[in-house]
């Protein structure tokens, strides 16, 4: 919980049960581990096409969801376009 | 620090998407909702796992544990009352020794009637002073 605490306000990379990474800011979660994004992005990584972002706005996660976040802290728009994965 | 349940609570009134565990999206206006975040929607539109079937619902009432995420117009991030995020902070220096506990859950309570019927069960050890 305390880590979680350290990452509000910042942005967060979440990895969801159904495998989807979400990026975002976090604004809030609770003992559940439901969490607040805001301005948040899917990432979609691809091995023939560069890194996809889908804006999602303001999202809320479940917690029964959450695989696993962390805080992210490379955020370079220049790579994506060649990065493949 | 927004607490995901108060952003459902003011979110009320605004349109949102609900996703399921099972694939589903409903699309609605929402009604209300409780503490164990089921949704009351009207004017939903219900969309299959798939994305070819689709169903307009004037009401509908969604079980928390079911749902996989929800996407709330960004406008009402913007209304939610802000929690102070020292909160958590307190409880922490408020625990006592042996503090696995974390946050607010509730504190476990010794079992006031025992199962063998005679002595209370409680334990010897003095208790967490959580609150």
């Amino acid at each position: 919980m305390a880590n979680l605490e350290d990452n509000v306000g910042k942005i967060t990379l979440v990895a969801t049960g159904d495998g989807r990474i979400i990026v975002g800011t976090l604004k809030g979660f609770d003992q559940t581990i439901n969490l607040v994004l805001e301005d948040a992005h899917e990432r979609i990584f691809s091995h023939t096409q560069g890194v996809e972002q889908v804006p999602l706005g303001l999202y809320l996660i479940r917690g029964d969801n959450v695989a696993c976040d962390s805080e992210q802290n490379l955020y370079n728009p220049l790579f994506t376009d060649t990065l493949r994965c | 620090m927004v607490l995901p349940l108060s952003l459902i609570q003011t979110a009320v009134d605004h349109p949102m998407l609900i996703e399921l565990k099972n694939g589903e999206t409903y699309n609605g206006n929402l009604v209300k909702c409780d503490t164990w975040m089921n949704i009351y929607l009207r004017e939903v539109i219900c969309t299959s796992k798939d994305g070819d079937q689709f169903w307009k619902i004037p009401e509908c009432f969604i079980r928390g544990n079911t749902i996989k995420y929800m996407r709330i117009p960004d406008e009402v991030i913007d209304l939610v009352k802000d929690e102070p995020i020292r909160r958590h902070q307190n409880y922490r220096s408020a625990r006592g020794r042996g503090g696995a506990r974390v946050g607010n859950r509730p504190q476990h309570v010794p079992n006031k009637k025992s199962k063998t019927g005679g002595q209370t069960g409680g334990r010897p050890k003095s208790k967490k002073s959580d609150q």
